[in-house]
């Protein structure tokens, strides 16, 4: 058989109508999959603008000497990156996964797609990573700048992680009907940060919402809340109020049905009028088409132009006006004329249209009385079970509120938590609240090894102990005229040269530093000459 | 509602030049194309229509509500290539949606489902003058099966969805006349493989 015929399915109810309605997760979806910049139009024209406009805040922001940009992501030590777990997938079923730090992943059947938007089966490697403190992000080189109506911040971070996946050395691209969902790990149950999709094409970071929050081991918490959306659900659905609810619209259709199917009576035809035939749809018209040799009877035969009957006409529509007038509408291309006109029957067609009349008029008359008494039936019965879902979604309610309470009072104690994050696209997210540059202190920094060398640095990062931010200076020739701090606080310096050494200046020796707070202001750096192998010997030199 | 014609007789009266103008459908189009925040009216004003469009070409109404969502976002991602034609933008969203149910079917290789009601095959026994009959009926539905998934949308809207030619054929992006000769070829069609079992 080529098709499946279903019969007489339940239709929709407005209750599925307005679950499923939610244009706040269809803009998101939106945003995050809309089409790369450089496939549009307007790529071409603007894209010399951007390249410029880039450059230029390069230049601005590392100095002059440094106007020929980086690789976007160039981690800062090419050995010590951050590493990369694979999982292997079966693209074609449900996967579950957990990552080491603890954050769980949900991969959903029919997750991938490849580059040109085709179907993926079998398996696939998923590459997943994760950053979490200042060190991983200084590791990682992912620019963490955020432009807000060019005003330019860096971005304090409760989180981030990178998510690709791959087939036969084939980067594929995220099915957004089917997104995969993360929770991950973070380190701050506060509530003040949003989740960002890093653009590499556009080099920008886009927002994206607010992200979800749920603590890590409270089982009384989450059950709390997945009882009270459960509770919501199935109040909202409770099958026993729905069936009633369609057994009385379908008793109220019917009414209407039978409504339609009202016979009108027919009039007699005036031999002194203009009268003509067409051929009506008994199925939109069965009121006329119930009558053998129907004519139609011109109403205002003062206006009726009879030289123009001579045209040539090519569709005709028939509009039921208020009592037994119909309006009538010729048409030929964009000329459309209209005439209302009353459906007639001549003297010798009258005693058996009249007799028709009266039989169908008794018909629909027990007819009507019959279904009218059903759909109050079933208005009785659906009003009872409505009072009763009312009653019971009141007191769940009112319990789903004390579960709430309890939950948001768990959250402020909690350290760990985890963010929910839906993937629509690949790459780089990040859990994040903008902050600005420390301005506490602003003074031209000499850059110099311990020796008193001036050095000439590939870049320089602040770092504050306690905000998980890293703030990145321009420096040029060993100088980085306005750099700014705020002393109060414990601050490091990580840096690398131009000949690829670790430089670092520690809590103690910034401090010892610091100084003046306006003027000139030497950091003597430590250079770490060593070929690192791995991330954790990096890490070593980066305490804080 | 219209009347289906065969023969017109010539007549008089006031004749009206058509002249285009811009719907609120347009102006609702022309402010999401600047800021797809503003395609929100558009959904709440299609959303509810638009699932009950899907739902009547599949068998699960998770299903017809997930390609509810997917339809609008490929609608919000083809947006700026939509020009207004004096169409209602329904027929587009319309257009796309019988795009997203073709390509569902063949990729997922299920049989297509086609919804009936007891109205829509009685209107259709009517239209072919059969007296009703349930082995009739199934005489009906067994000639549908050779029908193109083209053929079988036509009827489809005309019967079991009862919409008039204009709009069907305003969906199919085809002309009134078009679409009532189409009808008229499919019911005979039907109608000669039903007398030929």
């Amino acid at each position: 058989m080529k098709y499946r015929i279903n019969r007489n399915q339940p239709p929709l109810t407005d209750a599925d109508l307005s679950s499923a309605r939610d244009f706040h997760k269809l803009l998101h979806t939106y945003r995050a999959v809309k089409i790369p910049f450089y496939r549009t139009g307007r790529f071409f024209a603007g894209s010399s603008a951007v390249i410029i406009a880039t450059a230029v805040s390069l230049v601005m922001l590392f100095g002059e000497d440094k106007a020929t940009p980086q690789a976007y992501i160039a981690p800062p030590v090419t050995q010590a990156d951050i590493a990369r777990d694979s999982f292997t997938v079966d693209a074609d079923s449900v996967t579950d996964l957990t990552y080491s730090s603890g954050s769980r992943l949900h991969v959903p059947a029919d997750a991938f797609r490849t580059a040109d938007g085709q179907d993926v089966s079998g398996k696939v490697t998923l590459r997943y990573r994760e950053f979490h403190d200042q060190k991983d992000i200084f590791l990682s080189g992912i620019p963490m700048i955020y432009d807000s109506a060019g005003q330019k911040y860096v971005f304090e971070s409760a989180g981030m992680m990178e998510i690709t996946a791959w087939q036969n050395g084939k980067e594929l691209t995220a099915n957004p009907g089917k997104p995969i969902e993360v929770q991950m790990v973070s380190n701050t149950s506060e509530d003040r940060y949003n989740t960002y999709y890093l653009d590499t094409t556009e080099r920008k970071w886009v927002n994206l919402n607010k992200t979800n929050l749920m603590p890590v081991g409270l089982s009384d918490s989450t059950d709390a809340m997945a009882s009270l959306s459960s509770d919501m659900g199935a109040t909202k659905s409770d099958p026993a109020v729905t069936q009633s609810e369609q057994q009385l619209k379908k008793a109220t259709a019917a009414v209407h049905e039978v409504e339609k199917e009202k016979p009108m009576p027919i009039a007699k035809a005036d031999k002194a009028k203009t009268k003509f035939h067409i051929v009506v749809d008994a199925n939109e018209f069965p009121e006329i088409a119930m009558y053998q040799n129907v004519r139609f009877q011109v109403k205002d035969e003062l206006n009726f132009d009879k030289n123009s009957a001579k045209a040539e006409w090519e569709d005709v529509k028939l509009k039921k006006l208020t009592g037994i007038d119909y309006q009538i509408e010729f048409v030929k291309g964009t000329r459309k004329m209209q005439v209302v006109a009353t459906p007639v029957v001549e003297d010798k067609d009258l005693p058996a249209a009249q007799k028709l009349y009266d039989s169908k008029f008794a018909l629909y008359q027990s007819k009507l009385t019959a279904r009218k008494e059903a759909e109050e039936k079933a208005r009785k019965e659906y009003e009872a079970k409505a009072q009763a879902m009312k009653e019971k979604m009141d007191k769940a309610i009112a319990e789903a509120e004390v579960r709430e309470r309890q939950y948001q009072a768990t959250l402020g104690k909690t350290q760990i938590i985890y963010r929910t994050l839906s993937i629509y696209r690949f790459g780089t997210y990040n859990c994040d609240s903008p902050i600005s540059w420390p301005r506490e202190a602003n003074v031209v920094a000499s850059l110099e090894s311990e020796s008193g060398e001036k050095l000439d640095l590939a870049c320089l990062n602040l770092v504050e102990k306690d905000r998980n931010a890293v703030f990145p200076y321009g420096a040029a020739k060993g100088e980085c005229s306005s750099f700014k701090f705020n002393p109060s606080k414990d601050n490091v310096l990580w840096a690398m040269t131009m000949d690829n050494k670790l430089a670092v200046v520690d809590t103690r020796s910034f401090k010892e530093q610091q100084s003046a707070q306006k003027g000139t202001v030497k950091f003597r750096f430590k250079l770490i000459d060593k070929d690192f192998k791995s991330t954790d010997e990096v890490k070593k030199y980066l305490e804080i | 509602m219209q009347a289906t014609t065969r023969q017109i007789t010539p007549m008089p009266g006031t004749i009206e030049e058509t002249a285009p103008h811009l719907s609120a459908d347009d102006q609702m189009v022309l402010a999401a194309q600047a800021d797809r925040s503003q395609f929100a009216a558009l959904y709440t004003k299609y959303h509810d229509q638009l699932a009950r469009f899907i739902y009547q070409r599949m068998g699960s109404r998770e299903e017809a509500l997930d390609m509810t969502q997917q339809v609008f976002l490929q609608a919000m991602i083809a947006l700026d290539r939509y020009e207004p034609r004096g169409f209602p933008f329904s027929s587009w969203l319309y257009r796309i949606a019988l795009n997203e149910i073709n390509t569902r079917y063949r990729k997922t290789k299920n049989q297509r489902t086609i919804n009936i009601d007891d109205a829509g095959m009685v209107g259709m026994m009517d239209e072919l003058q059969e007296p009703y009959s349930e082995e009739r009926e199934e005489m009906l539905l067994a000639a549908m099966q050779h029908l193109e998934e083209d053929d079988v949308q036509v009827l489809e809207m005309r019967f079991f969805e009862k919409r008039p030619f204009k709009e069907i054929a305003e969906i199919r992006d085809s002309n009134e006349s078009a679409v009532k000769m189409k009808v008229y070829r499919l019911l005979d069609k039907l109608k000669g493989i039903m007398d030929r079992k």
